[in-house]
């Protein structure tokens, strides 16, 4: 067909066009293959990880050994596999960082080699004498490579290769720890005969830590820690779903993948949308031709078709090229995704099912666009057609009489409120562009705001020290807390219960800064609490010992302003009740085990079990908030390319529309810079709506993702935007929609002045 | 000389399907006259318009406009004669639909500084009444006595109205000349009218007629009559 003839000068001569087109194609198959599909892998792998490789249901640790022999009753007893996992810390003095050297677990934990594929490979059980093996993020934060000799004391081990382990994926020290420091802290296996080295020397220095991790398969979580309990007296219980370090993988991939499933569809099918309609548009411009070549007796269906083809021809290019750009980029865009864990070893291969969405979604969805908007155009009569009268009558009669606006002004006026549609897409384009930086930006102001600020509205201490063993009366220096874990009931999450003389060093204050009184018999739970839990004054919660699983109901009297520590102050007596310490045998001296104080104080290392300081909870939200500063350069890169891209597109647009009047004005004798200021311009005026939008967007998202994440990041967020910030937007946004109007400067220029007088008849 | 055109040449595409849409056409003409140039379709009279008001250039040929010379001239200064010199009027009036009458004839006042009043000129073209009406509102005369005024508000040198009644019926034909007869009296306007109408042309001084991209005969009309006069 001779038509067909028209494809390629269209193509040619619309090509910075349809370049726009392909580039948000590309991004918008990038987006879906490589932040939702790909979150969404992660997950079914994670799952496959922590089922084939055997992940604890829980841990805990208990007074008086369980020998291998009650292991193998209990299991068999129980259907449950139980295994005692040891480990050891030493510092490495080469390499400045701090290794836990694993026992290597046989039912347990199970670990696979990072070349591997957790899908795939049997787990492993053992390591090589003499060798080693560390987490990938350890090895490559250290730049560690194979056949690397790693001391560890007086013994060198051959690095040999990563490993990750399904307990590990979140490599914390402390279980308390909300950031994972990958380049200072990691896990290696050795083998077992070196490791019983390394513990046999260990145990001198107590520096041989234990702890038993169980898998149920059956519902009697309950009747085994009672025996557990009752037989070898446990002294912590920890289940695996509110371990950080195990819970955080599962909770940070599921997460994101729910996160990327809703916003990265939205965006996705709203670019494919908008791509659609501006395709489809650009049909009505051709109105004339079609109504002349169905004048000469062309079948309508058959021109439908011949339009269609452009949809087809964008939708095709951009999606084919976005997929080769996704499987290229495809390593690296979940490694910013995942930035918080360790990578799961699987060959990520973006699923067949995934490409062939991502390619016939878009390209469905241009091409019935345009075959659509060409069947709308050919319904008007062909005389109308040809006359090139149709379709006007859309434009905007705002007479705006009694305005002393200039001519111009008016005419911009009504270019945006007699077109919505192609104003809306304008406005969402930058929208939501600039909603993705503003995301970032609102996320990283309210960490730093919480570094520089939330942490010391906590109180004036600066060092909790939690002593393995509770003494009696009061230390020396600081303040004596009881303080113990609680499973909340019904809830993934733990508690503290912190048992206290005085709230001197705490700042005792409702969450509108009006101080409170502490008295007795009254429960008080910090304002991060009362978010995770959901409860208010009045509310009742239950919370359940971990080892005995005896409950306590505790109403809740008021609430503390603390974002950072979801806790229960109460007097010391109340506490050391629930704990069901019998004052009767201490001679009415009560318990403490925690040592709050304003100054580093100097404790028996061998008394104390963890000291956290207030600094150490801003240091991990920091570290989070350096990790959204990397991944935002990437998504400051998606926000420019969808706002100059989207831009571009609808300037272009606006330009081919406004044709006639272009080149009457270029026949009048206006300069092409003055035509560029009336036609390029015309949508100043709808920057800083889009830019007010983006800020809301950003805004309002963060404020959700927070909420959401308050028992992952330990702490309430509190959602805020430094002006600086709103000024980088304003820059970004202006600088795009600036870009995008001088791509296009010369667009104006182009129209012919004589030719488009010939076909205009308005 | 007013206009000075030499041996002008204009083609347009390329070997077989060559047009040669002016082939050697030479015309003088002075200033303030009327001048109506008659030819068959397609004989290249467009063209010349298009050359006469800077909308194109030539491929060979002079063309010098109140002693400047406009053949030779760059883009950017094609602009600046079309901006201060000339005045255009279409077939299809040509009018910017997002803007009402007023605005459209603003549009060019806004760009000149020898503006004359718009009221006036509206008034003159008895549109006033229509100020505020948009282009798609009017009947195809009103539109082009907007188009008339928004090419004179601007006192122009010259005037170029090509086919400026062919869309038109007699009665509003009439009217629209009748002020163009009025406009070259008032303001001494050198005005080029084209047209396949040989009836117009009893308005004008001279006589201009075409055939095949040259100026076939440029005769003085022996009986000028007025717009009212002309069997339309
Ligand atoms: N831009 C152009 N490209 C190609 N051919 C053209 C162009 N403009 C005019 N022509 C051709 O030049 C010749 C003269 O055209 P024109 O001056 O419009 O004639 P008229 O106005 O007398 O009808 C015609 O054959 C026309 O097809
Ligand atoms: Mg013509």
């Amino acid at each position: 067909m001779t038509l067909n003839k028209r494809y390629t000068r269209n193509f040619k001569n619309n090509i910075s066009f349809y370049i726009c087109v392909c580039i948000l194609t590309i991004l918008v198959v990038i987006l879906y293959l490589d932040f939702d599909a790909a979150a969404v892998k992660m997950n079914d792998s994670l799952d496959i990880f922590r089922e084939r490789f055997c992940v604890e249901d829980a841990q805990f640790s208990v007074l008086n050994e369980i020998d291998d022999e009650e292991i193998k009753r209990l299991e068999e007893k129980y259907d449950i596999l139980l295994e005692k996992q040891r480990y050891i810390d030493y510092i490495i003095e080469d390499g400045n960082y701090e290794l836990r050297i694993l026992s290597v677990p046989k039912k347990i934990n199970l670990y696979v080699l990072s070349t591997g594929d957790v899908e795939k490979d049997a787990p492993c059980i053992s390591v090589e004498k003499g060798k080693i093996l560390l987490n990938e993020g350890l090895a490559t934060g250290n730049e560690i490579k194979d056949g690397d000799i790693i001391r560890v004391d007086d013994n060198e081990f051959e690095f040999i290769s990563s490993f990750e382990r399904p307990d590990y994926l979140f490599p914390i020290k402390e279980v308390t720890d909300t950031y994972a420091l990958k380049a200072e802290f990691g896990v290696g296996l050795v083998s077992d005969e070196d490791f019983e080295r390394l513990a046999d020397k260990a145990k001198e220095s107590n520096k041989l830590k234990e702890y038993y991790v169980i898998k149920y398969n059956s519902d009697n979580k309950n009747e085994v820690r009672k025996e557990i309990n009752d037989k070898f007296h446990m002294l912590s219980y920890l289940k695996a779903d509110t371990n950080t370090r195990v819970g955080t993988p599962k909770r940070e991939i599921t997460q994101t993948s729910n996160l990327m499933n809703v916003a990265i569809i939205v965006l996705v099918i709203f670019i494919s949308v908008i791509i659609a309609a501006v395709i489809g548009r650009r049909i009505k411009g051709d109105r004339r031709q079609i109504g002349i070549l169905i004048a000469l007796g062309y079948k309508k269906k058959a021109l439908s078709r011949h339009y269609a083809v452009y949809g087809l021809v964008s939708g095709l290019a951009g999606t084919l090229l976005g997929v080769i750009l996704a499987f290229i980029l495809s390593d690296k865009l979940i490694g910013f995704l995942f930035f918080k864990i360790e990578p799961i070893p699987t060959g990520y291969n973006i699923s067949l099912v995934n490409v062939v969405l991502s390619v016939l979604f878009p390209t469905f969805v241009y091409t019935f666009s345009v075959y659509r908007s060409a069947r709308k155009v050919m319904k008007s009569d062909v005389i109308t057609m040809i006359s090139g009268r149709s379709g006007r009558k859309g434009t905007s009669k705002l007479r705006m009489e009694k305005s002393s606006l200039k001519a111009s002004t008016k005419y911009k006026l009504r270019q945006i409120i007699g077109k919505p549609g192609r104003s809306i897409i304008v406005v969402l384009g930058l929208g939501i562009g600039g909603m993705l930086y503003s995301f970032c930006l609102t996320a990283i102001d309210s960490m730093d705001s919480y570094v520089k600020h939330t942490v010391d509205q906590i109180g004036t201490f600066n060092y909790e020290y939690f002593l393995k063993n509770p003494e009696l009366g009061k230390p020396n220096d600081g303040n004596a807390i009881l303080g113990v874990s609680y499973e909340v009931k019904g809830r993934e999450d733990i508690m503290m219960l912190l048992g206290i003389d005085s709230p001197d060093m705490i700042n005792f204050t409702d969450p509108d800064g009006n101080k409170l009184d502490f008295e007795k018999d009254r429960f008080y739970i910090t304002s991060m609490a009362s978010l995770a839990f959901d409860k208010e004054k009045g509310d009742t919660i239950t919370i359940v010992d971990p080892i005995t699983l005896d409950e306590y109901s505790i109403t809740v009297t008021d609430i503390v302003k603390n974002d950072s520590q979801a806790a229960i102050y109460c007097f010391r007596e109340n506490a050391a009740e629930i704990l069901g310490f019998d004052t009767g045998l201490t001679g009415g001296e009560l318990p403490y085990n925690v040592i709050m104080s304003e100054k580093a104080l100097d404790i028996d290392e061998a008394k104390l079990m963890k000291t956290i300081s207030k600094q150490s909870l801003a240091d991990q939200i920091n570290e989070v908030k350096i990790g959204m500063e990397n991944v935002t350069g990437a998504i400051d890169v998606f926000a420019i390319i969808i706002c100059v891209a989207v831009v571009y597109m609808m300037v272009n647009v606006l330009i081919t529309e406004s044709t006639p009047s272009v080149s009457m004005l270029k026949v009048l004798g206006y300069r092409n810079k003055e035509i560029n200021s009336i036609v390029l311009n015309v949508y100043h005026l709808l920057v800083p709506i889009a830019l007010v939008l983006s800020l809301l967007l950003g805004f309002f998202s963060v404020k959700a993702v927070f909420a959401i994440n308050v028992s992952e990041y330990k702490t309430y967020l509190e959602t805020l935007i430094y002006p600086l910030s709103i000024l980088k937007m304003s820059v970004l946004i202006i600088a795009s929609y600036v870009l995008s109007l001088f791509l296009l400067r010369g667009k104006a220029g182009k129209v012919d002045l004589v030719e488009s007088l010939k076909d205009n008849r308005e | 000389m007013f206009i000075n055109l030499k041996n002008a040449k204009k083609y347009y595409g390329k070997g077989e399907s060559e047009v040669r849409a002016l082939d050697g056409a030479s015309l003088e003409l002075e200033e303030g006259g009327v001048y109506v140039i008659l030819g068959p379709s397609g004989s290249g009279k467009s063209t010349l318009l298009n050359m006469l008001g800077g909308l194109d250039s030539l491929d060979d040929g002079v063309l010098e406009i109140g002693g400047a010379k406009v053949s030779g001239m760059k883009d950017k200064e094609l602009v600046e004669y079309r901006r201060s010199d000339v005045g255009f009027v279409f077939q299809f009036y040509n009018l910017i639909p997002d803007l009402t009458v007023k605005e459209n004839i603003q549009v060019v006042s806004d760009i000149t500084d020898k503006s004359l009043s718009i009221d006036e000129v509206m008034e003159a073209v008895d549109i006033k009444k229509y100020e505020n009406h948009f282009p798609s509102e009017l009947s195809g005369g009103q539109q082009q006595r907007v188009s008339i005024a928004r090419a004179l508000i601007k006192n122009p040198k010259i005037l170029l109205c090509d086919e400026l009644t062919g869309a038109l019926d007699s009665k509003s034909a009439r009217l629209v000349l009748k002020f163009i007869e009025e406009v070259n009296k008032k303001f001494h306007t050198t005005i080029i009218i084209i047209t396949h109408n040989e009836a117009i042309a009893g308005m004008a001084d001279r006589i201009i007629r075409i055939k095949d991209g040259q100026v076939s005969s440029n005769k003085e009309n022996p009986q000028k009559m007025k717009a009212d006069e002309l069997s339309l």
